[in-house]
């Protein structure tokens, strides 16, 4: 059986906009910015006193599961292979840092993480990279490669030691596809009281390396007008959080779209389903993406809970749009401490099937000059409309073991509930029969921080 | 039979246990006098980074000594692991520098001799002339 080649074939962007032109030389090319970060970090402080800070953040983890066809991502931007059933890559990470200070009010940081992802390269790991300039205190600006700060983890999401679980819930935290984003941005910061206001607006742009569900082939994402702004409160033991964040994306064109609209003046079924695959395909091609989110936290040194809030839409349906969240719940003995998780994802796409049969119709040449089959270019459209769909939830039980200062050991137990043909967040064969599952999946992870 | 001088040294010792107390101190040079304990907790949790007067702090930790332990919890309440937690995400999130190190209470008091601007904590009244008590915090 032909195996659909899914979605890299099927979107051709146009040549990218020109940068909006900015006063800001560092932004007007991020990279120069983290070059210069890089370099001031590793050349380190020109003042007598050396002040060069080495720090860094690891994860050993493990993570099994024996669903057929499916296969466990921590993330949708890891390298994907639908018959892997255990694996250490999803959950282990090594990440070092070096951070300078050159005055008190201008330091430099760059992180360096080595984890699973499509590609690997020094410019994949470079994950900060940073200029940071505090005019005043309770103002800082930072110019290169920062944390992007979508959601109440998203700038720490990796390092595993800081937070309570093997891994944030994949349902809020595994589809966010950008970790890093050049540009701009600026925070202010003050305490009156017991009370801690944080404001913060990060302007930039990032890209995300993405592949097909079965691994077969990878293409870039590109997000552009980046705007993330935030704002939180830290009162006693709560935390509170809310935030806005939009991107653009490079207008695209879906070659299937044409060859689709030609088959639409088939009468009958067959057109009609092409038509409607084509009106879902077109709608692909034009570009905004919205996240708000809504956190609260809660930590009294013996209990923890943390509730997180999520609504993302976009106009383009290669990221999973509707309404996610977790609630977790934890409770400290000692060095033990016991947590439970439950966290949701539900989608607003609803999946496409292919209901007629296209094999009366003769062999098309696409727009590429291959010729491909009509039952093959329908079901490349409908893994190309399924393709980022998610609808799932996930129970979660798990220990955390803080052995020693600064390493922690945590087992977790995860059952998820996965909808039919929205398997986004997992690893699978693009044409994988359309069911429900139900996903155990068994971690172990070994986290430190120095 | 345990003799009158003998039990008056274990109370004496047992009271000085319970009323045990942290100080914290800066160099003798810095403008600020006293700090109150809020003040002190802005700091190690870097929502300040200033004294009073407008000079940046130089924050200084203690590694793995006993007397941190007792200083987290006398001071904000929280274990080893909460503040390693709260700062690791505060560090690797590119928001701040590291805390600075001062493990053994020696080389605290060299550091904050050197620096008008440093500030560190002991598990007993510094006797060093060119340090000062800012603030005792009683556990």
């Amino acid at each position: 059986m032909v195996k659909p080649k899914v979605i890299s074939i099927l979107v051709v962007m146009e040549e990218k906009a020109p940068l909006p032109r900015l006063s800001f030389a560092l932004y007007a090319n991020p990279l120069l910015a983290c070059i210069l970060a890089s370099l001031c970090v590793i050349v380190g402080p020109v003042k007598a006193e050396p002040d060069l800070q080495v720090s860094g953040f690891g994860t050993l983890g493990l993570s099994v599961e024996r669903e057929e066809n499916l296969s466990f991502l921590r993330d949708s931007n890891q390298s994907k292979d639908p018959e892997k059933d255990g694996s250490i890559l999803p959950d282990s990470i090594l990440g070092l840092q070096l951070s300078t200070r050159f005055a008190a009010d201008l330091r430099a940081t760059t992180q360096f993480v080595y984890r699973d992802r499509p590609e690997q390269g020094l410019e994949e790991a470079t994950e900060l990279a940073f200029l940071g300039y505090s005019p005043i205190f309770d103002l800082d600006l930072r110019a290169g490669r920062m944390a992007i700060d979508m959601f109440q983890l998203s700038d720490y999401r990796r390092v595993d030691y800081a937070n309570l679980w093997i891994r944030p819930p994949k349902e809020v935290y595994g589809w966010i596809l950008p970790s890093s984003i050049d540009g701009l941005d600026a925070a202010y910061s003050f305490a009156r009281g017991d009370y801690y206001w944080r404001f913060k607006l990060q302007y930039g742009e990032t890209d995300a390396l993405l592949e097909a569900p079965d691994g077969s082939q990878a293409f870039k994402n590109e997000f552009e007008n980046f705007i993330v702004s935030t704002l939180s409160l830290e009162t006693g033991l709560w935390r509170f959080r809310l935030s806005y964040s939009q991107a653009d994306f490079p207008v695209g064109t879906s070659p299937l779209v044409p060859v689709l609209e030609g088959i639409s003046l088939v009468p009958g079924l067959i057109g009609d389903e092409a038509q409607s695959f084509a009106d879902r395909l077109r709608g692909q091609t034009s570009g905004e993406v919205r996240y708000w989110q809504a956190s609260a936290g809660y930590d009294d040194g013996t209990w923890i809970a943390d509730l997180e809030l999520a609504y993302l839409s976009a106009t383009r349906t290669w990221v999973p749009t509707g309404k996610a969240g977790y609630l977790s719940i934890g409770r400290r003995y000692d060095n033990v401490t016991a947590y439970g998780v439950f966290a949701r994802f539900y989608g607003d796409q609803t999946p496409v099937k292919g209901r007629a049969d296209w094999s009366p119709l003769p062999d098309i040449t696409a727009p590429d000059g291959q010729v491909y089959t009509a039952e093959f270019i329908r079901d490349v459209s409908v893994a190309s409309i399924n393709g980022p769909l998610l609808e799932q939830y996930t129970f979660s039980l798990g220990l955390r073991w803080d052995v020693a200062p600064k390493v922690a050991l945590k087992v977790q137990w995860d059952r998820t509930k996965i909808e039919a043909e929205q398997y986004s967040l997992w690893a699978h064969e693009a044409n994988r029969a359309a069911s429900d599952s139900i996903v155990n999946l068994y971690s172990v992870a070994f986290n430190f921080i120095f | 039979m345990i003799k009158p001088i003998a039990l008056t040294s274990i109370l004496l010792l047992l009271a000085s246990i319970g009323q045990a107390e942290i100080y914290v101190v800066t160099n003798r040079d810095n403008p600020v006098a006293t700090m109150d304990k809020q003040a002190v907790r802005d700091l190690y949790l870097a929502r300040s980074r200033a004294f009073e007067h407008g000079d940046a702090a130089i924050v200084y930790d203690r590694g793995n000594t006993p007397v941190r332990k007792r200083f987290l919890t006398a001071l904000l309440g929280m274990n080893e692991r909460q503040f390693d937690a709260y700062w690791a995400r505060l560090v690797f999130a590119g928001r701040v520098l590291p805390l600075e190190q001062a493990e053994q209470a020696d080389e605290l008091r060299k550091r904050v001799a050197n620096n008008i601007n440093a500030i560190g904590y002991l598990d007993e009244a510094p006797t060093w002339p060119d340090l000062k008590t800012v603030l005792v915090i009683p556990e």
